[in-house]
């Protein structure tokens, strides 16, 4: 259930009390799933990070954890509260399916009737990312109900209940947007120049070593596609940059010790000419908060070989291509005509 | 070309096609791979052309294998490559005939091609997570009483477990024999893609029809054969 903004509240609280409000629903239903034992803590401990951030100032990034938690939660719950009543149930599982669609289309609806003219633009990608997963999960929960057991599809409907209450969430945020609009734009030019990279980078032995890495690339290209043929451009945006990111991790090398100051360095002069730019630079700045988050962990530990490599891809191919994306695309090369059309049943999220 | 993403659980061109889970590859609306190949989805059976993924020689094999599939459809062998779809899916094309099989049926007993002999046979593939093969098995129960011994009628299991393959089938027509398909049974009989899957086979052991799915006529397809094998 939403809790809406009390009067007067500003957006770092209604994130704080966001993350407290699922952190309290956690405590008095933990998640308990047979065979994953860690699932609970793995749970706690992304809501207590979203929370870290959001007491550092990373709003974006802390927003983006929220809706990473949303999702898991909001399916382990339904898990454990369904799976027991559509058991071998179909006619159980249709009536769960109804509810649930019900529920997000509500949600949907809401969130679709913002008006994201004065708020930053990454709350409008969020939210458009997140609204546009629901009905995957709602017709991939099904489609696994039907194809194995009713049981099997129950996860994803809760998910998807997770993904709509979190864009619901973002869009009734009180955040106001700092300087002129970011021109969004379609970005289909640059996601099909990426795939093509993608898939001629996916040989062995790196298609095999790295078979996780390129689903994540081919997920959030996916989803790019996806967003950006509905027009959510601010989604596709968001997506298209995490997929440059994860592109770029394939391929960077380490940062060396005596390299790392520099790249903090950096990265602290890319965070203030971003925050100084006379425009709105929310979307950068999630990613710049994502690098940030990994060089500052708030146990004071140190970071990561992967978090040094993640921070400078962000400053140079993140970055770069986030400003690239406000200029015109390159002319597309002439279309010969479509000869052969080549079609991946998949699941939308992997 | 044009490359085209499809949410599983969305997909028309599947379910048109008879091809549940994922993931699935068609070129056009010919099916280049399904599940299976890939080892995926009911992963227990791991039997995929293509499987297991995570392998050079299988990646390459895939690649090779889409490559053939796209170079004939623009080359405007779209038969050939329909013809090349049901080989490399379902080896059809080479199922002339009964192939040579020994299972134990969940009774315990024998069930081989050789008991077959001189009877028309329906061979139905299903699965436990299949409703379509729900219905068509209580309709084979049916058939069973009409045709009595004239008609042999094999109900075998594929990708389901072994449980709830008991608990189903002690629902069913005594007359059908059940069991579970083994490996060698499902490769001598190409592969099965897609269930439900229904092999007729004539008196000579020939084969006389392959139905996928549960069309809407599939009745009326079946008891045409029927009516001319069984006499």
């Amino acid at each position: 259930m939403l809790a809406l903004p009390a009067a007067g509240q500003d957006a770092g609280s209604q994130i704080q009390a966001e993350v407290e409000r699922l952190q309290q629903a956690l405590a008095k239903k933990p998640i308990s799933f047979p065979g994953n034992p860690d699932a609970n803590r793995g749970a706690g401990d992304a809501l207590k990070s979203a929370l870290k951030d959001q007491s550092a100032g990373r709003l974006y990034l802390s927003l983006y954890g929220i809706g990473q938690a949303s999702d898991f939660i909001y399916g382990a719950w339904t898990l454990m509260d369904k799976s027991g009543a559509v058991k071998n149930n179909m006619p159980a599982f249709e009536a769960e399916w109804e509810k649930a669609s019900a529920s997000v289309a509500a949600l949907n609806r809401q969130a679709q009737a913002t008006n994201w003219s004065d708020t930053p633009v990454v709350l409008q990608a969020l939210s458009e990312t997140a609204q546009a997963m629901t009905v995957p999960l709602l017709e991939g929960g099904r489609g696994f109900a039907v194809a194995n057991e009713p049981e099997g599809g129950i996860f994803n409907v809760g998910e998807a209940q997770g993904q709509a209450e979190f864009a619901a969430f973002v869009a009734s945020l009180r955040l106001p947007r700092k300087g002129t609009p970011f021109s969004l734009r379609s970005l289909l030019p640059e996601v099909a120049s990426l795939q093509q990279k993608v898939n001629a980078a996916f040989q062995p032995p790196r298609s095999i070593d790295l078979h996780t890495q390129f689903m994540l690339i081919n997920t959030a290209l996916k989803q790019a596609a996806e967003l950006d043929g509905s027009k959510s451009y601010a989604g596709a945006l968001c997506q298209y940059l995490k997929a440059v990111h994860d592109f770029g991790m394939l391929d960077a090398g380490p940062v060396e010790t005596p390299r790392q100051p520099a790249l903090k360095d950096s990265l602290a002069q890319a965070r203030s000419r971003l925050n100084a730019s006379g425009r709105d630079e929310s979307v950068a700045q999630l990613y710049v908060e994502w690098a940030e988050s990994g060089l500052a962990h708030p146990d004071g530990s140190a970071p990561s070989a992967e978090d040094w490599k993640s921070a400078s891809v962000i400053l140079d191919q993140v970055l770069p291509a986030y400003f690239a994306a406000d200029h015109a695309p390159a002319a597309p090369q002439s279309a010969s005509g479509k000869e052969v059309e080549i079609t991946l049943v998949r699941w939308p999220y992997t | 070309m044009t490359f085209v993403n499809e949410n599983f659980g969305t997909s028309k061109l599947a379910d048109r096609l008879g091809v549940k889970g994922y993931p699935a590859v068609f070129v056009d609306d010919v099916l280049v791979a399904c599940p299976r190949d890939f080892g995926y989805f009911r992963e227990k059976i791991g039997l995929g052309r293509y499987a297991p993924w995570q392998n050079a020689d299988n990646q390459a094999k895939f690649k090779a294998d889409l490559t053939h599939m796209i170079d004939l459809i623009l080359a405007g062998k779209k038969d050939s490559a329909l013809r090349e779809s049901e080989a490399g899916n379902a080896a059809l094309s080479q199922l002339a005939a009964l192939p040579k099989f020994a299972l134990t049926d969940l009774n315990g007993q024998q069930l081989t091609s050789d008991q077959l002999a001189g009877r028309a046979v329906l061979v139905e593939f299903w699965a436990t997570w299949c409703p379509p093969c729900r219905s068509t098995l209580d309709w084979l129960g049916q058939l069973k009483s009409k045709y009595g011994d004239k008609l042999a009628i094999l109900a075998l299991a594929v990708e389901s477990p072994e449980d709830k393959i008991h608990s189903l089938a002690a629902s069913l027509s005594p007359g059908l024999r059940v069991a579970i398909t083994d490996p060698a049974t499902a490769e001598a009989f190409g592969n099965i893609t897609s269930v439900p899957t229904m092999y007729l086979f004539d008196r000579s052991g020939k084969t006389a029809r392959v139905v996928y799915g549960a069309p809407p006529d599939l009745h009326a397809q079946v008891a045409e054969v029927l009516e001319s094998l069984a006499d």
